[in-house]
């Protein structure tokens, strides 16, 4: 049981800054989701913590001891790769119980704890096999309970579904989740699937070009989305991001159009003294009708996606194209003219200069 | 489909005969009696076998003592290439750093100058050194010739192994160096062992330079080569059974383990 902390920092490789003045705090028994697209520095950041790479500035704190400058031996943590790094010469037995050789625990105690840990992961019957007889998600298990094993303070995982089969993946998000919950070992979990991250973490770091861009609870992160970024990477499809200017104090323009916003946005915007904003809408909270209503506008419906329980509609407005999800049950056609009505609760502000959401 | 496979059986029957027929009639002649090997017409198999020839050769003047030296040279030749080799194979395939693809095509051109070409340059090197015609010096030619080889088979071989075997052990618990050594190492000690035997194989053929910078102190294959012209049909034929046989050992074992090897790491 641990906190973690990350304080300012950095790591650069050549000229890019893989991670970028991060700053991030962990409570304790937390599992946080370190989420991001691809080359965003989640790993490496990941890889700072376990000191398998040597940050170039800042400091790592666990538990209140500095480990920043500790070998990863030393650090009493563990990880699973994304590779899940089995050492392919030893019986899966060996594999789990080799932390445990390492620390001189008795014999009798390691067989224990092998037991254990194998049964934890439902691998208990595959104990005196090698690697190679094994499928990637019993591999996968192995690398698991090896960190287990050891008895980690923090445990780190870097993307550990990515190399399974969908069906395998939900499977072991499931498992995962629950085996946290029941060790209450406090988690960094590396991913770039959204899904993933949402569904697995208590709190959501979202990263970008190495910097954070937001650190909140699933809920937070989708429905109090602090930037652009986060709005679009959010959600899928993502959220529509529609330019705008502001006119008349309480209403923005699309296009010809004229949106009025409700008070309290208003309020919120008149605070900021910008004109040029972006509305944010998430393509579940546009109803889409056939007759005019108050505070519609005009779209064009490009294309539909019938994928079962509901109907992906494509749109343009004024020549910018919208995502509204629908209930199948509409009857809409491709090249009809329709009205949009965003629900005016649902809608988020961002300032047009600097991303930030003006809520 | 099948025309392939014909074809390809054909090749490896053309192959095979192409590199045994003459190992075949070595091995033959040296078991053949002596005065046999003389008569015209003669058949291919004697009409009875002896190690005469053969353990005449063995008691010959100077035989035992450049069998003692080749040992001796490439003993030093294993030792000194994979002391430089294995190392570099390491570094090459587990760090980054600046000129690795020069210092890589780099370890390659130590092989495109013949020995030739270098011969009279060396001899006078060694000369000024005070290593010619010594065990010594024959070594430090030698490990020139392997070592490249020895870089670039640690370097494939290191590069099949994870790194993240490492870093997984050095999170387990490890220092740096127990990480490599109880992950790594394992893993690649046949192929180690291999390079080894490869750099030994690689001495114990090496003529030229061997002939060219030793006087009295003869490796065996310079030591042959030297009495070729002056001697008899059942000499030569001892001499390349003697020098045929390692190899051949050597071989039958760098493929049994290679295979082993590579049948793990693979899966």
């Amino acid at each position: 049981m641990a906190e973690v902390r990350l304080e300012n920092v950095c790591k650069s490789f050549e000229d890019v800054k893989a991670v970028d003045n991060i700053s991030l705090h962990v409570r304790d028994g937390e599992f946080i989701v370190l989420l991001g697209p691809s080359g965003c520095g989640k790993t490496t950041t990941l890889r700072c913590v376990a000191g398998l790479e040597h940050v170039d500035k800042g400091k790592i704190f666990i538990d209140e001891k500095d480990v920043t400058d500790l070998p990863p031996a030393q650090r009493g943590l563990s990880m699973v790769f994304q590779s899940y790094a089995v050492f392919p010469h030893m019986t899966v037995f060996d594999n789990i119980a080799f932390g445990l050789k390492l620390r001189k625990t008795p014999a009798d105690q390691i067989k224990e704890k092998v037991k254990d840990v194998a049964g934890l992961v439902q691998i208990g019957d595959l104990i005196d096999r090698y690697p190679y007889q094994l499928s990637g998600g019993q591999r996968q298990r192995v690398a698991l309970a090896r960190a287990l094993a050891i008895d980690p303070k923090v445990l780190l995982l870097d993307e550990p579904l990515s190399n399974l089969d969908a069906a395998l993946r939900l499977q072991m998000r499931a498992e995962l989740k629950l085996l946290q919950r029941k060790s209450k070992v406090t988690t960094l979990y590396v991913t770039h699937d959204q899904v993933e991250a949402m569904s697995m973490g208590d709190r959501i770091a979202i990263i970008r070009n190495g910097s954070l861009e937001q650190v909140d609870t699933p809920e937070r992160v989708f429905n109090h989305p602090e930037n652009t970024f986060v709005g679009n990477f959010i959600g899928s499809p993502p959220m529509n991001m529609l330019e705008c200017n502001i006119v008349e104090g309480s209403n923005i323009a699309i296009g010809n159009f004229t949106y009025k916003l409700p008070d309290s946005v208003v309020k919120a915007i008149r605070k900021t003294k910008t004109s040029r904003v972006i509305l944010g809408i998430r393509p579940k909270n546009i109803t889409i009708t056939k007759d005019r209503r108050k505070n519609a506008f005009r779209a064009k419906i490009e294309v539909i996606e019938p994928i079962g329980e509901e109907l992906v509609v494509h749109l343009t407005v004024e020549g910018k194209l919208l995502t509204v999800i629908t209930s199948p049950t509409q009857d809409l056609r491709m090249g009809e003219k329709v009205w949009l009505t965003p629900d005016s609760r649902k809608i988020h502000i961002f300032d047009k200069k600097t991303g930030k959401n003006l809520l | 489909m099948k025309k392939q496979i014909v074809i390809c059986y054909i090749a490896m029957v053309i192959i095979s005969l192409f590199v045994l027929v003459p190992i075949i009639l070595i091995t033959i002649g040296t078991f053949t009696p002596r005065l046999e090997l003389y008569k015209w017409p003669r058949g291919l198999i004697p009409s009875r076998f002896t190690s005469d020839s053969f353990i005449s050769f063995a008691q010959s003047y100077g035989v035992m003592n450049g069998l003692k030296n080749s040992i001796m040279v490439a003993v030093l030749t294993v030792v000194f290439s994979t002391l430089i080799g294995v190392p570099a194979g390491y570094s090459l395939s587990r760090f980054k750093f600046k000129g690795k693809s020069l210092f890589t095509v780099g370890v390659l051109t130590t092989r495109m100058f013949p020995i030739a070409i270098l011969a009279v340059p060396l001899v006078k090197i060694y000369m000024g050194l005070g290593i010619y015609d010594s065990i010594l010096g024959v070594a430090f030619i030698h490990t020139i010739f392997a070592f490249p080889f020895a870089i670039l088979i640690s370097h494939s071989i290191f590069a099949s192994v994870p790194g993240e075997l490492e870093e997984a052990a050095m999170v387990l618990g490890c220092s740096r160096l127990g990480a490599f050594r109880r992950t790594t190492l394992p893993l690649v000690a046949p192929g180690i062992a291999a390079i080894a035997i490869f750099a030994f194989i690689i001495s114990w053929n090496e003529v030229f330079a061997a002939t060219l910078l030793t006087l009295h102190n003869r490796t065996l294959p310079a030591l042959i080569v030297a009495r070729l012209e002056a001697t008899t049909l059942d000499f030569l034929f001892a001499s390349a059974f003697f020098m045929l046989v390692p190899c051949i050992v050597f071989i039958f074992i760098i493929r049994k383990r290679l295979l082993r090897m590579w049948g793990i790491i693979l899966r």
